[in-house]
């Protein structure tokens, strides 16, 4: 076993011999990426985050053996990092995808003449603005995807990203008008 | 532009945002610690040649999975009795290799069988207007194994997890658990 092994050299190491080295690789192989997109999704919450990738990867580890390796390991894990994030959503009582009456940016602290950068500004969205901007602008999951994903038609997903786009562009320029 | 569209500048943007993050050097030790205690890593201590995996613990066990357990105990119990009237109508070697030889189309009528078996006894049982509270839990807890094991075949599938998602929380009231206080470990 190597760095270089394939994916799938090391998930049959981790199956058949419950090798730790070779779960280490593909955990600092594929964690940071699919740390960041929880990241984003949570609004920037590392220590949630940090829950759903140990579950991400527990759940990962159980169903690897049934992993049948027509898609990339990453974007399974991808796959169920956000079925996590919808879990968690849901335990909360927080839609992933509706956004609730009227949406106020949030008021931000910010030393003068500091620009809010694009990543704080997809923090700062609604959970369900944000969701729809970060699979679609960020992640590159076409409408078709997200509905599939996140159980909403095609049409809700449009409609979220128009709305999670004006969102964005107001809170970047109330950034750029108090900065 | 239609002013739903991303400036070419906003596309940029959002392309150029980072990739990847590092979560802290704890999570990683984390996750490790939890998957040798689930027996999916040899702990160090069990890396001697020769010595078996590690068995999973047993903490994440609720007492509703003792229903769960009845009910797939008795769904094996009558597969091994329909796979035991089976081979008694056959050679014992016979049946062996054809048990092997099952292909995956075998086994997804297998389940079909099961399923439709599960799907008359259930409606049986409601004509007969018995089993009570019993008949629904044992029906409930078979419909959580099932969801749990689909779940497993493939867990990026979002719409059977919530129906594992609703068991759970079914579960959960009936029992008087608090959904937050629950680790979710479901298979």
């Amino acid at each position: 076993m190597t760095e270089q092994s394939t994916d799938r050299e090391l998930a049959d190491l981790v199956i058949g011999q419950g090798d730790e080295q070779a779960f280490r690789t593909l955990y600092r192989r594929h964690t940071p990426a699919v740390y960041q997109f929880v990241l984003r999704l949570v609004g920037g919450n590392a220590q949630e985050a940090e829950d759903i990738i140990q579950e991400t990867w527990m759940r990962a580890a159980r169903g690897l053996e049934g992993f049948k390796w027509k898609s990339a390991l990453r974007s399974w894990l991808t796959g169920i990092a956000l079925n996590r994030v919808r879990e968690m959503a849901r335990k909360k009582k927080r839609s992933l995808v509706e956004v609730d009456g009227e949406w106020e940016i949030p008021a931000v602290s910010r030393d003068p003449g500091e620009r809010l950068d694009l990543d704080r500004a997809i923090q700062l969205l609604p959970p369900g603005f944000r969701t729809v901007l970060v699979l679609h602008d960020v992640e590159g999951f076409t409408h078709q995807e997200i509905g599939n994903r996140l159980g909403i038609t095609d049409g809700t997903s449009k409609s979220q990203l128009h709305g999670a786009r004006k969102a964005m562009r107001r809170i970047l320029n109330a950034g750029l008008e108090t900065a | 532009m239609n002013e739903k569209d991303l400036t070419p500048e906003e596309k940029m943007a959002l392309q150029n945002l980072p990739r990847e993050a590092a979560p802290s050097r704890i999570l990683e030790e984390r996750v490790v610690q939890a998957l040798r205690e689930d027996g999916f890593l040899e702990s160090p201590a069990t890396l001697a040649p020769g010595r078996g995996r590690k068995t999973r613990d047993r903490s994440w066990y609720r007492p509703w999975m003792a229903v769960a357990s009845v009910a797939a105990s008795v769904a094996l119990f009558a597969s091994g009795v329909v796979l035991g009237q089976w081979m008694g109508a056959q050679s014992t070697t016979q049946a062996f290799i054809q048990v092997r030889e099952q292909d995956a189309t075998q086994l997804a009528l297998r389940i079909q069988e099961a399923g439709s078996a599960y799907v008359s006894a259930l409606a049986a049982l409601g004509e007969l207007g018995v089993g009570g509270d019993e008949g629904r839990e044992v029906a409930l807890g078979a419909l959580y194994g099932a969801a749990n094991e689909l779940a497993r075949m493939s867990p990026e599938d979002a719409e059977v997890l919530r129906i594992l998602q609703i068991l759970e929380e079914r579960r959960d009231r009936e029992e008087g658990w608090d959904a937050d206080d629950r680790n979710t470990v479901w298979f």
